[in-house]
C-alpha cells in the first residue's frame, strides 16, 4: 500500500445514498456492486452447506442429519455455488469492469442489466425457500437428472421452486451477458480497438458469447423438465432422458468455463501488474481463449460417456484437444512473470496459487475426458475432487485474486494486508487438505452423493483428512469476512491506482464518478492494451529527456 | 478485427466442430441441438453487424437515466408469475399491479421517445405517492379479493 491514509469513516468517503439510488439504479457499477455483495453473501451460506456435509462425512455411520436432509444440503451447495455464487460473481464482476476498461461511461441497455440483477435475486429466493417447505428444498442435484427429478420421484414444491429459482437465475444472466457483449460492441472508446481490449476484457467477451450460445439450452431443458413434472409419463421415453441429459449438459460444460475464463482474466491483470509488463503473449492468448471457448461448446457428451448414446470418441478428442489453448494461457501467464519485478501482496499470492492448483484440475480433467478412465471414475469422489479443484481450487483463487485486486476500486478502501495473507495461507492449505484426499476416495471407489459410507480401509481415514481440511477453509473464510468487516469500518482510504495498474480503471477515482470519466479523471490515449503503462513509459521517456 | 467479425467468427469455428462432430456420426439431437446454436450465434452476429452499421463504430453517448422503476417492475411481475406456476394459477393475479404500471412506464417513455418537447413538459411523477399509489392500491386490492374468492371457491369444492 503506497499512497493509503487512515481516516474516520465520515471523513472523505461519500456518504450512502438514499436506499432508492441503489434499487431503481441505472449506473453499471452499482448494479454490479449489488450483484457482487450478493454473491459473496451467498458463498458464505454454501460454505456452511459444505461444512455440514464434511462433519457428517468425518465418520463412518454419522448421522449428524438425516439422508434427505443431506440430499437437500449438497444440492443445494452444488446449485448455489454454479447458479447463484461463481457464474454471477465472474459476470458482476465484468459488468462493474468492462466498461471503465473500454473508457465507457455506462453499460449498454442498463435496464436490461439491472432486470437482469433482479431476476438473479428472485431466483435465489426462490431456491433457497425451499428449505422453509416441510417437504424440504430440492434434492435432486445441481443436474436434477430425470426421471429422478420428476413429480413421481421428486414430491413437493421443494424441486419446482428449484427450478423456477434457476430458470430466473440463469435468465438474468443471460441479460447481463447479452448487454455487456454490446457495450463492447457499441461502447468502445475510439481509440479502443478490439486488439487494444485488456486481457480480462478478452476473457469476458468469450465468456458472454458462451453464456449466449449455451445457457438457453439449460433454460430448454428446465421447461422440459417442467412438462415432466406435469406428465412424469414424458420421461418413459429414452429420447427424453437422454434429450435431457445433452440439453443439460451442453449448457453444463461451458458453465464451468464462464466460471473460469474470466477469472482468467483476473489473475492475467493481477500478474501483470505485479510483474511491473504487460501480459507476455497477447494475441496468442486472446485467439487461444476464442478457440478454447469455441471447443468446450463441443465437449458436452464427455459427461455422458457412460451413457453410450454420446459420440465418445468425438467428445474425446475435443476433450483432450482443449489442452493446446489451455497450454497456451499457462505459457502467456509464466512468460509475464520471468524477467518481471514481481511483488507479492495479497492479489498476487492468489494468483500465483492458482496456477499450479488449476493445473491439477485440468490435468485430471483430461484423465476423466478418456472414457476408458472415465468408466472408472464415472460418480465416484475422483470426479468431486477433479471440479473442486478446478472451480475451488482454481476459479476461486481467481476470484479472490480479483476481490482483493479490485476492492479498493469499487469501495474506495484498502483491505488489510495482514489478515488477507492469513486468509491467503489458509484457504492454500484448507484447500489441498480438503480435496487431495478426494483422488484417493475416488480410486478407492467411493461414490460421491451418499451421505454415509461403509467402514473400508483408509475410507474414514481419507474423509476425516478431508473434513480438517474443511474446518480450516471455514477459518479462512472467518478471515476473510472479518477482513471485509475491519476494512469497511475502519477504513484506509484507496488512491485512484494502490497498484501500478495497467488499464483504463485505474485513471479514474476510487470508486469511479457517475460516469466513470470526467474532467477531472480524463481519459488517456490509447495506444495498446495497457494504456497506463504506455503513459507511465511516455512520461518517464519525457522525464528522463 | 471488429466485435461482430469475432461474433462471427467465433460462431464459423463452432461450425467447424459441428461438422466435424457430424464427420464423427453424431446422432441427430446432438448435431441438431450444437448447429441451431451456430445458427444463433451468426444472427447475433448479423444483429450487431447490422448496428454497427446504423449507428457506427463510435455512436453518440446519449445520456442513461440514472434511475428507472422498468426493470423491478418487470421482476415483480416474473415473480408472481413463478409463484403462480409454482402453486395455484390465482397466485399470478397480483402481478397486474406492477405489470399495469410497467405498461404505464413504457407508454411514457415511448411518448417521450416521439415527442421530446412535450414530454419535457410533464413533470415528473413522484414514486408511489398521489394518484399512481391510489390505483395500485385498489389493483392490490381487486387482486387479493380475486384470489381469497377463487381460493374459498376451491376450498368449498375440495370439503364437499
Amino acid at each position: 500500500m503506497t499512497t493509503a491514509e487512515v481516516a474516520r469513516p465520515d471523513e472523505v468517503l461519500p456518504s450512502v445514498p438514499h436506499v432508492g439510488g441503489w434499487l431503481l439504479t441505472t449506473d453499471h457499477k452499482r448494479i454490479a456492486a449489488m450483484t457482487l455483495a450478493v454473491a459473496t453473501f451467498l458463498f458464505f451460506g454454501m460454505g456452511v452447506l459444505a461444512l455440514i456435509m464434511r462433519s457428517q462425512l468425518a465418520q463412518p455411520g454419522l448421522s449428524i442429519v438425516s439422508h434427505d436432509v443431506y440430499n437437500q444440503i449438497f444440492t443445494i451447495h452444488g446449485s448455489g455455488m454454479i447458479y447463484l455464487v461463481i457464474t454471477p460473481f465472474a459476470i458482476a464482476l465484468g459488468v462493474y469492469l468492462v466498461p471503465l476498461q473500454i473508457g465507457a461511461p455506462a453499460i449498454a441497455a442498463p435496464k436490461t442489466t439491472m432486470l437482469g440483477f433482479w431476476l438473479y435475486v428472485i431466483g435465489a429466493v426462490s431456491l433457497l425457500s425451499g428449505f422453509a417447505l416441510t417437504g424440504g428444498a430440492g434434492s435432486d442435484g445441481w443436474t436434477a437428472y430425470p426421471p429422478l427429478s420428476d413429480s413421481q420421484f421428486t414430491q413437493g414444491k421443494g424441486m419446482d421452486l428449484w427450478m423456477f429459482g434457476v430458470f430466473v437465475a440463469v435468465l438474468g444472466m443471460i441479460l447481463m451477458s447479452a448487454t455487456l457483449l454490446w457495450t463492447v460492441l457499441m461502447k468502445r472508446m475510439p481509440t479502443m480497438t478490439m486488439l487494444r481490449l485488456p486481457v480480462f476484457t478478452w476473457s469476458m467477451v468469450v465468456s458472454v458469447l458462451m453464456v449466449l450460445g449455451a445457457f438457453p439450452s439449460l433454460l430448454a431443458a428446465l421447461g422440459l423438465l417442467a412438462v415432466g413434472r406435469m406428465d412424469p409419463s414424458v420421461f418413459d421415453h429414452n429420447i427424453w432422458n437422454i434429450g435431457f441429459q445433452h440439453l443439460f449438459w451442453f449448457y453444463g460444460h461451458p458453465v464451468v468455463y464462464v466460471m473460469f475464463f474470466p477469472f482468467v482474466g483476473a489473475v492475467a491483470e493481477v500478474l501483470s501488474t505485479f510483474a511491473g509488463r504487460p501480459f507476455s503473449g497477447y494475441k496468442p492468448t486472446v485467439f487461444s481463449l476464442l478457440a478454447f471457448a469455441a471447443l468446450s461448446m463441443s465437449v458436452w457428451g464427455h459427461h455422458m460417456f457412460t451413457t453410450g448414446q454420446a459420440t465418445n470418441g468425438y467428445y474425446q478428442l475435443t476433450s483432450t484437444l482443449l489442452l493446446v489453448p489451455a497450454g497456451i494461457e499457462y505459457f502467456g501467464m509464466l512468460s509475464t512473470l520471468i524477467g518481471g519485478k514481481l511483488r507479492f501482496p495479497v492479489p498476487m499470492l492468489f494468483a500465483l496459487a492458482f496456477i499450479p492448483q488449476f493445473l491439477v484440475g485440468g490435468l485430471t480433467g483430461i484423465m476423466v475426458a478418456t472414457p476408458g478412465l472415465d468408466y472408472h471414475a464415472q460418480d465416484s469422489y475422483f470426479v468431486v475432487g477433479h471440479f473442486h479443484y478446478t472451480l475451488l481450487a482454481g476459479s476461486v483463487f481467481g476470484l479472490f485474486a480479483g476481490f482483493y485486486f479490485w476492492f479498493p476500486k469499487v469501495t474506495g478502501v484498502m483491505l488489510r494486508e495482514g489478515l488477507g495473507k492469513l486468509h491467503f495461507w489458509l484457504m492454500v492449505v484448507g484447500t489441498n487438505v480438503t480435496f487431495l484426499p478426494f483422488f484417493a476416495l475416488g480410486m478407492l471407489g467411493m461414490p460421491r452423493r451418499v451421505a454415509t459410507y461403509p467402514d473400508l480401509p483408509w475410507w474414514g481415514t481419507l474423509n476425516l483428512i478431508s473434513t480438517i481440511g474443511a474446518g480450516i477453509l471455514g477459518l479462512a473464510m472467518i478471515a476473510f469476512a472479518m477482513n471485509i468487516a475491519l476494512s469497511l469500518t475502519f477504513r484506509q482510504i484507496a488512491p485512484a491506482d494502490p497498484w501500478g495498474g495497467h488499464t483504463l480503471e485505474w485513471v479514474t477515482s476510487s470508486p469511479p464518478p457517475p460516469m466513470n470519466f470526467n474532467a477531472d479523471w480524463p481519459l488517456p490515449r490509447v495506444t495498446s492494451f495497457t494504456p497506463l503503462l504506455d503513459l507511465r513509459k511516455r512520461a518517464a521517456a519525457r522525464a528522463a529527456s | 478485427m471488429s466485435t461482430p467479425t469475432v461474433i462471427a467468427g467465433w460462431g464459423a469455428v463452432n461450425g467447424v466442430l459441428v461438422a466435424i462432430l457430424l464427420a464423427y456420426g453424431g446422432g441427430v439431437f446432438e448435431l441438431s441441438l450444437y448447429a441451431s446454436v451456430v445458427l444463433l450465434l451468426e444472427l447475433v452476429a448479423v444483429a450487431a453487424f447490422v448496428s454497427n452499421q446504423r449507428l457506427g463504430d463510435t455512436p453518440p453517448v446519449s445520456p442513461a437515466p440514472s434511475r428507472s422503476r422498468q426493470s423491478l417492475l418487470a421482476a415483480l411481475v416474473v415473480a408472481f408469475v413463478g409463484l403462480g406456476l409454482v402453486y395455484r394459477v390465482y397466485m399470478m393475479i397480483p402481478a397486474a399491479y406492477p405489470g399495469l404500471a410497467l405498461l404505464g412506464e413504457w407508454g411514457k417513455a415511448l411518448w417521450e421517445r416521439i415527442s421530446p418537447d412535450e414530454a419535457d413538459d410533464v413533470p415528473e411523477p413522484e414514486p408511489a405517492e398521489g394518484g399512481g399509489g391510489a390505483a395500485g392500491a385498489i389493483a392490490v386490492a381487486g387482486a387479493v379479493a380475486a384470489g381469497v374468492a377463487t381460493a374459498r371457491s376451491r376450498w368449498r369444492r375440495r370439503t364437499e
